[in-house]
């Protein structure tokens, strides 16, 4: 299945062009939710979402549920691409619910952000290789972004449950869930690169080089993952407010 | 405390500016960290110093030189040897170099202590890195350590035999090792001392000035 | 002369900064994920399917560039692709100490110079192409001593037998130079198009984690 949906905000003003198995809800001012067909995508899908954030405007997005990814009929991965731009003092806040890559999957995605140098990006994604018991499937994510037309960010996770390698010390270090949260854009607050680590959980706030910063986490669940994701971005604005203070 | 003629036999020292750099290496627990604490106290009122260490350098580390005065934070580095403290001070000195030149960039000092991490008695610097160097070992070591001699003990430009005051206790003969030296150093300088003893430091600070006064020169 | 040139910029003994560094080893080691050499082959695997095609790419680009290029274009795109700052920063410490090096050997492109501590593939690819050697030889090279480094390191951190471990760096020496020959065709398309996006952009998720926690430590061994 092909599909290329599109996504226009102005401030005060929200079109959008949904196309099977992408569909688009509003569900607040600036805000939408992803509505995606049961049971997708599969092996062969090519889905797509342009989206474009005029200046001034705010739009968060979420989803109504889990993408769970599964194996197609033939060897073709699923994908899964994002196309953004935001305009001048124009905010997108995007964190949708998890995708689950199950067993025999092989999924990829690629969002590109474009932001204008006074735009504002918060942008979440969350990983679970595979359903409970499975070791689950391949997944790329490539994120690129950049800011004021500099290129801030290229990088591609690649996990793999079967892959010893991949799910290895070099990998994902034999956790189930990758977490990740970008904050980029205008007015970020300085942050030090840290580290935390339990048995259950690592995250870390990794500061890049530009305007923005990377909270990673892996961890044994979901729920782990996207607390830890949480604690580490209030860690990020806690500091801040003490330095802005102090 | 004893006193040793350290009469400066020198090679020419490359131009490098004002900044004269002076190497001090040994093995583990001569005294190296001691040596630096000490000159840095006596110096740091007269000279410009700042220090590259490349001991493994901790917290406490830090807050012993903090605490004992003797230099500001900002004018101590620390580099990372990977396991190999002779690598980094002689077969591969970029690391070192970076940090140096970092520093003589930011405080413009005239002297430049570069201490290593502690090795055995053939790890040496490179000129490439120093202009001089000191090699530090103790008498608690053994009194056959100059007899056996290696590239720190026959071609340091400095030769320190540290804790003399524990001569007696470990059975080393000091008329033994200073003959040994001589013998292995020609005419290079060796100086038996003890950093505890008030001014024990003072041959070696003899040795620094007059080393400065002819880089200078 | 070019045998010769490529053999050198593979010599550990060639004052390039890496002895100081393990390639992840250190932390990895420390947070307990890396003890046996069965660890060890995994995580030189995991290593040839994420970091290695990244810096090969570059280190193949960097041999294809003219002199003239814009370095600082593909030196930025490399620092998008490693969002860690620690190892951003161990990059440059020895793509630095690299350029001090082979500076003095052969004519480095002023461009790359003026970066001051360019991303170390672009120097160690420009050094090879100085001295005379292919983009495949400088993508080798850039997975030779990302294999090398981490072996090394795992030697002198766990004590593991060190025969042991040149048996496992070979058994990926195959493996590796795939990657190698992969990371030239992406690197040829890419300075053709002028266009970094066709380049790798793998980063491993344990690897970004676990470099932030190293720098953070109190004492290590290793500055990376």
């Amino acid at each position: 299945m092909k599909a290329l949906a599109g996504l226009d905000v102005e401030r005060g003003r929200t079109r959008w062009r949904d196309c099977a198995p992408i569909a688009l809800r509003p569900t607040g001012p600036g805000r939408m939710h992803l509505v995606q067909a049961a049971g997708g995508p599969l092996g062969g899908d090519e889905l797509r979402l342009d989206v474009r954030v005029g200046p001034g405007a705010d739009l968060a997005v979420r989803s109504a549920a889990a993408t769970v990814a599964q194996p197609g009929p033939g060897p073709e991965p699923a994908s899964w691409q994002l196309s953004a731009t935001v305009a001048a003092g124009a905010d997108l806040d995007w964190r949708p619910e998890p995708t689950v890559v199950c067993a025999g999957a092989d999924y990829r995605s690629h969002l590109r952000v474009d932001l204008d140098s006074t735009a504002w990006l918060v942008l979440r994604e969350q990983v679970l290789l595979g359903r409970v018991g499975e070791p689950g499937g391949r997944y790329r994510g490539r994120l690129t972004v950049t800011v004021g037309g500099e290129l801030l960010m290229d990088t591609e996770t690649v996990l793999d449950g079967a892959d010893p390698a991949l799910s290895g010390p070099a990998g994902s270090g034999g956790f189930r869930v990758f977490g990740s949260l970008l904050v980029a854009g205008r007015d970020l607050p300085a942050v030090a690169e840290r580290a935390d680590r339990t048995p259950t959980l690592i995250s870390a706030v990794l500061p890049l080089d530009g305007p923005g910063y990377l909270i990673l986490a892996l961890g044994r669940t979901s729920a782990l993952v996207s607390a830890g994701l949480a604690a580490e971005a209030d860690r990020v604005t806690t500091a801040a407010g003490i330095a802005a203070r102090g | 405390m004893h006193r040793e003629e350290t009469q400066t036999v020198l090679p020419a020292a490359r131009p490098r500016g004002r900044a004269l750099r002076i190497g001090i290496g040994g093995p583990v627990g001569g005294g190296k960290t001691a040596l630096v604490a000490a000159l840095c106290r006596a110096l740091s009122t007269e000279l410009s110093v700042v220090v590259v260490t490349n001991d493994i350098y901790t917290t406490e580390d830090a807050d012993f030189l903090r605490r004992n005065g003797v230099l500001a934070d900002e004018r101590i580095r620390a580099v990372r040897t990977g396991c190999c403290p002779h690598t980094a001070i002689r077969d591969d000195i970029t690391a070192n170099l970076d940090e140096v030149e970092e520093l003589e960039r930011l405080h413009d000092p005239d002297l430049v202590l570069v201490e290593s991490g502690g090795d055995n008695l053939t790890a040496t610097f490179s000129y490439g890195l120093i202009d001089r160097q000191i090699f530090v070992v103790d008498v608690a070591g053994g009194d056959k350590v100059p007899r056996k001699g290696g590239p720190g003990v026959t071609r340091s430009d400095l030769l320190v035999i540290n804790k003399i005051d524990l001569a007696e206790l470990v059975g080393a003969d000091l008329d033994v090792m200073r003959n040994d030296s001589a013998a292995q150093r020609g005419d290079r300088p060796t100086v038996l001392i003890s950093l505890r003893a008030e001014h024990g430091v003072a041959p070696v600070l003899d040795w620094v000035r007059r080393s400065l006064t002819a880089h200078r020169a | 002369m070019t045998a010769l040139a490529v053999l050198l910029l593979a010599d550990s003994r060639l004052p390039n900064g890496g002895h100081a560094h393990s390639g992840g080893v250190e932390t990895t080691v420390a947070a307990g994920f890396l003890s046996t050499v069965d660890d060890l082959e995994l995580f030189l695997r995991g290593r040839l399917c994420t970091t290695a095609p990244v810096l090969a790419g570059f280190a193949a680009v960097a041999c294809l560039l003219d002199d003239d290029a814009d370095w600082r274009r593909w030196d930025r795109a490399l620092s998008a692709r490693i969002p860690s700052a620690a190892l951003r920063t161990a990059s440059r410490l020895q793509g630095g100490a690299l350029l001090r090096t082979v500076a003095g050997m052969w004519p480095v492109p002023a461009g790359l110079r003026q970066l001051g501590r360019p991303h170390q593939p672009l120097v160690l690819g420009a050094a090879t192409s100085a001295g005379g050697g292919s983009a495949l030889d400088a993508a080798g090279l850039a997975v030779h001593h990302l294999l090398g480094g981490a072996c090394s390191a795992a030697i002198r951190l766990l004590g593991l037998d060190p025969l042991a471990v040149a048996a496992v760096q070979a058994a990926v020496g195959g493996p590796g130079a795939e990657i190698a020959r992969q990371a030239v065709l992406a690197a040829e398309i890419a300075v053709t198009s002028d266009d970094p996006s066709a380049l790798a952009a793998v980063s491993a998720p344990l690897t970004e984690l676990l470099a932030a926690e190293h720098a953070q430590q109190e004492v290590t061994l290793f500055a990376s």
